[in-house]
Parts: C-alpha cells; sequence; structure tokens
C-alpha cells in the first residue's frame, strides 16, 4: 500500500535529504512539505513568508517525483501580500494549499483574503491546532477555533492538524463540519484517539501525518498501522484522502 | 536483537480515558505478539489514588498469571509500608503523591529500598503535560532532583521513566538508566544516544499509553550498532535485574 505522508516540514538548517530516506526506509511513497513555518518566529514578515516559500517552491520543483507543498502563510499581512504570494506559490503545479501556524488565531476576521483566495482556487488549508492545558502560544488556533472558520468557510477545505493534540474534545468540535478533515500528527503516539476519531466522524476525513523531522516517522506510523481498522480504512487514511483531497 | 524486555508498562484504569489494552491480559498478547519476553509494570490508577496498597493489591493480582511481567508497586514515604514491601522494583509519583526527592523520610526510604536491592523507578511524567486534565495539572519530576538523588547513592541504578530527550540529555548521574518512550526525536532516539550514551538506555515503550509498535520501531529504525540495539532491547535492564528477569 501507498503512504502518503501530509504533515511534514522541510526544515532550512537541516536540508531534506535525511527526511526523503528515512521516509523511503519507512515505506513512505510520497510527502507534503509544509515549509519551515517557525524559522522567523510565530508572526514572520512578508519577506520571511516569501523566503519559506521559495525553500518549498525549490524542493517540489526538484523533487516533484516524491514531494508536494503547501505554500505558508501569515493571514494577518497584507491582503495585497497574501493574493500575490498565493499566485506566485500555485502557479508551481506541486503547490496544493496552504498551511497555517501561529501567527493568527483562525477564527480571526483577518482571515477573510485568506479563505476567499483558497475558495476561488478550491484548494485546502492545513491549519496547526492544539487543546493546550499549558503552554499555549499567543495566537494559536484550537478545535473551537477551527470550528467557526469551518462554518464560515464551508466551501473551502480545512485539515485541522494534530489529533493527538486535539483529542476527543477537538474531534466533536469539528464533527459536523463536512469541510473539516484531521491529520493524525501530534505529540507522542498515544493509543486511543485515532480508533475513537474513525468512530466518530469516519475514515473519510482522516489523513496521515506525521510532523516529522518535528517527530519520528516510525512512532507516528505504528500508532495508525496498529490502530485495529480495517485495510479499507487505512488505505483512506495512508493514501486514498490525501491523493483525493489534494486533486492527484 | 534476541531479548525484548520493555521497561514502561502500566496496568488498570486511568483516570481520565479508557486505554485500549489497559486489561493485563490484553497487553500481554500484544506484548507476545511482538516478541516481548517480559516487562516492568506499574499500575495506572496509583498516581491518584487517595490509597496506594488498593492499586498495589490490583497490580499484583493482575501481574500473578504473567511471571514474565515483573510489578513495580508504587511507594511514597507517607505509606510506610514500603518498610515492609518485597519487590524487585517499586514506583515513585513524587510530583503525583507531593514529596520532595531531597525530604528527610523519602531519604530513609530510598535507603532501605536500596538496602534490599529493590529498583526505584521514577516516572517523570504519565502524559504529555499539554494534554493533561485543566483541573488536574501534574508538572514532570525535576531532572535536578534526580541527579541530586542518585548521587547521594552512587553504585546503586535507579530507573527514570518518561523523560523528554532533553531532558535525558541533562540525566548525568552515572548510576542513571533511562527509557526510551518519550524520546521520539527525528531520526528515532538521535538525541537520547548522542548526549546520554547507550549504555544506561533501555528500551520502554509506555503501553497502553503510547502504541507499543511505536516504540518498538525507534529500536527498528534508529541509527544504532547492532551491540547498541541489543544493549537497549535488553542487555542493559540484564545489568539491574540479572539473566532471570
Amino acid at each position: 500500500m501507498t503512504i502518503f505522508d501530509i504533515h511534514t516540514h522541510n526544515m532550512a538548517h537541516r536540508g531534506t535529504g535525511e527526511l526523503y530516506e528515512q521516509a523511503r526506509a519507512h515505506g513512505i511513497g510520497r510527502l507534503l512539505l509544509l515549509g519551515d513555518v517557525l524559522r522567523h518566529g510565530e508572526t514572520p514578515s512578508a519577506e520571511q513568508v516569501r523566503e519559506i516559500n521559495d525553500d518549498t517552491l525549490a524542493e517540489v520543483k526538484s523533487h516533484g517525483d516524491f514531494a508536494d507543498g503547501f505554500c505558508f502563510m501569515n493571514p494577518a499581512l497584507d491582503p495585497q501580500f497574501i493574493r500575490g504570494e498565493l499566485a506566485r506559490c500555485f502557479a508551481e503545479p506541486g503547490m496544493k494549499g496552504v498551511k497555517l501556524e501561529i501567527s493568527l488565531c483562525c477564527r480571526s476576521p483577518l482571515m477573510r483574503t485568506l479563505m476567499e483566495e483558497l475558495e476561488k482556487y478550491d484548494r485546502p488549508l492545513l491549519q496547526h491546532c492544539w487543546f493546550k492545558t499549558v503552554g499555549k502560544y499567543a495566537n494559536e488556533s484550537d478545535p473551537t477555533d477551527v470550528a467557526v472558520l469551518a462554518k464560515t468557510y464551508p466551501k473551502v477545505k480545512i485539515v485541522m492538524a494534530h489529533l493527538c493534540g486535539c483529542g476527543y474534545r477537538g474531534v466533536e468540535y469539528i464533527a459536523d463540519c463536512p469541510n473539516v478533515y484531521v491529520d493524525t500528527s501530534g505529540g507522542q503516539p498515544e493509543d486511543g484517539f485515532l480508533q475513537y476519531a474513525v468512530r466518530r466522524i469516519g475514515a473519510d476525513r482522516l489523513l496521515y501525518g506525521s510532523d516529522a523531522p518535528c517527530r519520528d516517522f516510525g512512532c507516528q506510523l505504528h500508532k495508525v498501522l496498529n490502530a485495529g481498522l480495517s485495510s479499507a480504512e487505512l488505505e483512506k487514511i495512508l493514501f486514498r484522502n490525501a491523493m483525493e483531497l489534494l486533486k492527484k | 536483537m534476541k531479548k525484548l524486555f520493555d521497561v514502561n508498562l502500566s496496568t488498570g484504569r486511568w483516570p481520565f480515558r479508557r486505554l485500549p489494552l489497559e486489561k493485563l491480559s490484553d497487553l500481554n498478547r500484544r506484548l507476545r505478539a511482538a516478541g516481548i519476553s517480559g516487562g516492568l509494570v506499574r499500575s495506572l490508577e496509583a498516581p491518584f489514588s487517595m490509597n496506594i496498597y488498593e492499586a498495589n493489591d490490583l497490580l499484583l493480582e493482575s501481574c500473578r498469571d504473567y511471571p514474565e511481567l515483573i510489578p513495580a508497586p508504587s511507594v511514597r514515604p507517607d505509606f510506610t509500608l514500603w518498610r515492609e514491601i518485597d519487590a524487585r522494583a517499586v514506583t515513585l509519583h513524587p510530583v503525583c503523591h507531593q514529596y520532595s526527592l531531597d525530604a528527610p523520610e523519602t531519604l530513609e526510604m530510598i535507603e532501605a529500598l536500596l538496602r534490599k536491592k529493590i529498583l526505584p523507578v521514577i516516572v517523570v511524567r504519565e502524559e504529555d503535560e499539554r494534554g493533561q486534565h485543566p483541573l488536574c495539572r501534574v508538572a514532570p519530576v525535576p531532572v535536578d532532583g534526580i541527579n541530586a538523588l542518585a548521587r547521594r547513592f552512587p553504585g546503586h541504578p535507579f530507573l527514570v521513566l518518561n523523560a523528554y530527550a532533553g531532558e535525558i540529555g541533562r540525566l548525568d548521574a552515572p548510576n542513571l538508566y533511562a527509557d526510551t518512550a518519550f524520546a521520539e526525536t527525528f531520526p528515532a532516539l538521535s538525541h537520547a544516544v548522542e548526549k546520554f550514551g547507550t549504555e544506561h538506555l533501555v528500551f520502554g515503550s509506555h503501553s497502553p499509553f503510547f502504541c507499543l509498535e511505536s516504540g518498538l520501531s525507534k529500536l527498528e529504525y534508529g541509527k544504532l550498532t547492532e551491540e547498541q540495539r541489543a544493549g537497549i532491547a535488553g542487555k542493559n535492564i540484564e545489568r539491574i535485574f540479572g539473566n532471570d528477569k
């Protein structure tokens, strides 16, 4: 079975050689690169966003047989910059959507330009998300924020990142948002959350993601492979849902 | 890699959610399927139980049918049956049980346990602090306190569970051992191996909290020599428990 990891980061300081090597060693056939999203801190400038995207564009152009990319964005930046940067990134066929980190809480009205552009381009958003008891960043989004965003822009497909960080409660908040998918990454390989998510929202809305190299491919992959799911559910989570979401 | 021994297993009811393999019979079946020949088991109830004796009784009862699994009952200085305890290892949850590792009563307890060759197992955390119940926040056991405790008893091994790779790197007393459960760096185990070495690193899955096979994949894919891999898998812990574990 081909495996598509939809949550990886091309980090500027370490290159991608080891990332690709480890991915292949674990039988992963394709990666989605989300950029070195914290390279310039929580609220990067336009110039810094462009620099992060330049790296991802270069990777996608040179390793298109193995990697697709998402355009990174700070949605609080000038709307004209947002439109221009998305146009620049989406001109490259391997750039399939947008990744947001912690620059802006995603329930903010400032999300409007970005979400309208995503609707126009018909591209998905992958939003960092976590329900945190401690250590929450100032503008970090949690599943309540993602639910608000999803209901405001129901035509935009949103991947809520970090199932294991969002937990049971996180799944509940987005259960009635059919445009929200959840990726399996997030923290340690805790057992039980994936099985719950499959029961609650179904395998059609779940995607395998590791968050490598912030996490390890093997740890995150085995959490999915050993969750007791059917082969049909596994195929959707590990491959088919990603292919459909990214229109490949 | 012949022997696989898992130092980081639990059983019972975790107060905040059900875990798929919380019954020891289910967990043991999975351990066997994965080729794990033995393990050290503690109680999931003990950290928050008002009566650790109840939790320990349940643990011992659960382990009775599985001689390959070594129970590590919980001790705390103010529940003084530790004076009579007969075990090969005991579990310490200093933050949950609200005692300091350098308090005189703690040191008295540790000294007595070590005299009986009982291995103290210090659990730094049971879960990622970010995901704890908002009304039940438990800080990790400070690494400095663990180092200081271990230095007071040179020559006696202490086992530290569930430390992050960065924390493992800061364990500096030569009699400290650490497990691999929370050491998920890229590639697997790289930071812990670089900073702590492999001779005192031991395999722990933290199952049933964590997926057992996720823990095993660190051993399989970590950049280790066969000798290092065999050490982490079982030979290092043999130095503590001997070959009869």
